[in-house]
């Protein structure tokens, strides 16, 4: 069997915690703060302890900056706010606080001085990353992904395999139009979606290819886990495939991280322009719509679009799922939504972080990854799933208050925390994937 | 030296150079550590670039009234907008002070504020008895719009913005720093001590002098401390913090 544990598992000394480097935005970050807190409504996990208001989780990562990089930090430590963590206790405390963070940039809006507290969360994650304190499955899956492991991976392959066949779409053909970047989240997660949309595809007469191996695990893993090796190398990786096959556009059917990472974060990462276009698929299907390509049959349904927060707030598409999904359904908005959607409190990795997701992980890797499990670990998993019960109270109400009949949203970990958090708090209300209402529409 | 004398000469303008160079120190350091982003923009038209840039600094503001309504009227409006700027900025006695270091700032005289409702022209006492005699644009404002008014409420706010930090440094609220716990009894001190000279009280030429040395020393000590606190927000974090928001989600993302 393959070992596909990471080679970092022994917590380093917290004297050598390496801190992330200082740039203006970074330290903006850590001296502008004036505590006034208006941050804390605007994020989901307040609500499940004050502490985990953005406020004060991004404090620890200032008093973590400006012990390493201001003079009264150094001489003066606590008194002004300055600590550099000393115990593996007080790591895997951070990483309590690193994990009650979905990156979802309500904060950031809401911050009196423009202060993105979701981005210094995963600067912490980073931290923590290289010390070697980090939840397993963040560990394996970034090390699945960053060496490559999942392209011969006998359990991936076999169900890639499956996938393509059910798919009869043409693979790793050069030079056509769209390369539907489909990873291996999306067939294992939202399997149905990525067929649908193949079929979206085939009835508008797209020029489209797949991939010859999953376009990654949920590429970058890293920016999750905080393995910036991982996010740059799995980047450079799959920009390199993409490339190879000279499509114009790259289209993703994930609306979570995976989207802006690829259109707005590539980039920097690599320092120079991508050879095609990234979209989300929504992007494509308002496309399609303006273009007549694409007709519809009205529903009848009364929906309402979930924004996932790394598409709308943190991606910027925002009115075309609304230009879709008003041509064929009763559409309505939730009471908070586009860019100041309420988040579904799963994002960021932290659905991943229940004992269910190690075993259905352990199950497709065919590697049982509870085995690397601490009872720390275990504890903080059991925390984890209870917050995010908890924290996405806030959605829940929303989604009541509408009166919709199903939530149509685009990202993966959105699906499955919000149909796990509607059935848990008895919200009948249904949660599919657009491509797949399109799909059934289709005229 | 007394202390007014030494407040007057010594004191407040060593705190403008402290000020000046701790500006300058943290100005710096942003563009020292800058660097640069390499970033494929999503195309939008001017209209929603210039949309983006009025919702980015009024979101929070929006937000800040459904999230805490009592927080963002007392705290941003009160507090900030009605008592502190027109306070520290336009009080007559102020700009009198202010434009003999830095002679521009007399353009501001069409908007002095009187220090009490009595009048509505301006009597301005200098410490060397000059009396100056102005007319503002805010007419029968002036009954509210006036020093007394101003301090009674910044005195409220701040009185109530120091025991709620107290109360949650208490509760062990990591945002709450020493320097919370200092700076705002800093600035009760400056408000108090500049009321009651205002007011000479108690009477008497030496209590007069020794609360407005008071007073111009605590200000310097404010002055000179600012650039190395969170209180640079005003002239700094708060424009590039927002500025950067607008270029990052805006112009960047297309949001």
């Amino acid at each position: 069997m393959t070992t596909i544990y990471p080679r970092v598992p022994t917590v380093l000394p917290p004297a050598h915690l390496p801190v992330v480097r200082l740039n203006s935005v970074t330290l903006h970050y850590m001296e502008s703060c004036v505590g006034c807190g208006n941050c804390a409504p605007w994020c989901p996990y307040y609500y499940v302890d004050e502490e985990f208001a953005p406020v004060e989780k991004a404090e620890l990562v200032r008093q973590i900056l400006r012990r390493r990089y201001t003079a009264a930090g150094i001489l003066a430590g606590r008194v002004v706010g300055a600590r550099m963590p000393r115990t593996e206790e007080e790591l895997w405390e951070l990483l309590r606080s690193a994990y009650r963070c979905a990156d979802c940039g309500f904060c950031y809006i809401a911050c009196m001085y423009g202060i993105d507290s979701g981005a210094m969360m995963m600067a912490l994650r980073q931290m923590l990353y290289e010390a070697g304190v980090a939840p397993t499955i963040m560990k394996v899956l970034a090390r699945f992904e960053r060496d490559g492991l999942y392209k011969g991976h006998p359990a991936v392959k076999s169900a890639w395999e499956a996938f393509l066949k059910e798919a009869e779409a043409p693979v790793g053909r050069r030079g056509a139009r769209v390369l539907l970047a489909v990873t291996l989240m999306d067939i294992t997660l939202t399997r149905d979606a990525v067929l649908n949309t193949i079929k979206v595809l085939k009835r508008v007469g797209e020029d489209f290819t797949l991939p010859e191996v999953p376009f990654g695990v949920r590429p970058p893993f890293g920016a999750i886990a905080g393995d910036v090796k991982a996010q740059r190398d799995t980047i450079k990786d799959l920009v390199a495939y993409a490339e190879s096959l000279s499509p114009r556009l790259a289209v993703f059917i994930d609306g979570g991280y995976v989207y802006p990472q690829f259109r707005f974060e590539a980039t920097n990462i690599l320092r120079r322009p991508l050879g095609f276009q990234v979209l989300h698929v929504i992007e494509l299907f308002a496309e399609y719509v303006r273009e007549g390509r694409l007709r519809l049959k009205p529903l009848g349904i009364r929906v309402a679009w979930h924004d996932p927060c790394h598409l709308a707030r943190r991606g910027g598409v925002i009115e075309e799922p609304r230009e879709v999904l008003r041509k064929f359904t009763d559409y309505r908005d939730l009471p908070g939504h586009g860019e100041r959607s309420w988040c579904c409190s799963g994002g960021a990795g932290i659905i991943f972080l229940s004992e269910e997701f190690y075993r259905r992980v352990s199950q497709l890797l065919g590697t049982d990854i509870t085995a690397g499990v601490s009872p720390r670990e275990s504890a903080f998993l059991r925390e984890t799933e209870e917050a995010l019960r908890r924290a996405m109270l806030k959605k829940v109400k929303d989604v009541r208050k509408s009166g919709v009949q199903m939530l149509v949203t685009a990202c993966p970990a959105c699906i499955e925390t919000l149909r796990a958090g509607l059935k848990f708090h008895k919200v009948d209300v249904g949660v599919e994937h657009i491509s797949n209402l399109v799909a059934k529409a289709l005229e | 030296m007394e202390l007014l004398e030494l407040a007057i000469y010594v004191l407040f303008p060593a705190a403008l150079g402290l000020f000046a160079v701790g500006a300058a120190y943290r100005l710096l350091r942003y563009v020292f550590v800058y660097r640069s982003g390499f970033y494929v923009r999503r195309p939008r038209g001017i209209g929603h670039v210039i949309k983006g840039l009025i919702m980015t600094f009024l979101n929070p503001i929006i937000l800040a009234f459904r999230g805490n309504a009592v927080e963002a009227f007392s705290g941003l409006i009160v507090l900030h907008l009605a008592a502190l700027h027109p306070l520290v900025f336009l009080l007559a006695q102020h700009i009198a002070y202010i434009q003999q270091i830095i002679p521009p700032y007399g353009i501001l005289w069409p908007l002095a504020i009187p220090i009490s409702a009595i009048t509505g022209t301006l009597q301005v006492t200098t410490p060397t008895g000059v009396v100056q005699r102005v007319t503002t644009i805010w007419g029968p404002l002036t009954s509210v719009l006036n020093g007394d008014i101003l301090a009674v409420i910044a005195t409220i706010g701040i009185v109530y913005k120091m025991v709620e930090k107290f109360v949650e440094k208490a509760r062990g609220h990591r945002r709450v720093r020493t320097g919370d716990l200092l700076v705002w009894p800093l600035l009760l001190l400056i408000v108090l001590t500049g009321w009651l000279a205002a007011h000479h009280y108690p009477p008497g030429v030496c209590w007069y002098r020794l609360l407005l040395g008071l007073h111009i020393t605590s200000a310097a000590a404010f002055v000179a401390v600012m650039p190395f606190t969170k209180y640079f927000h005003f002239l700094w974090g708060y424009w590039y913090g927002k500025l950067h928001e607008w270029y990052d989600n805006v112009i960047k993302r297309g949001v």
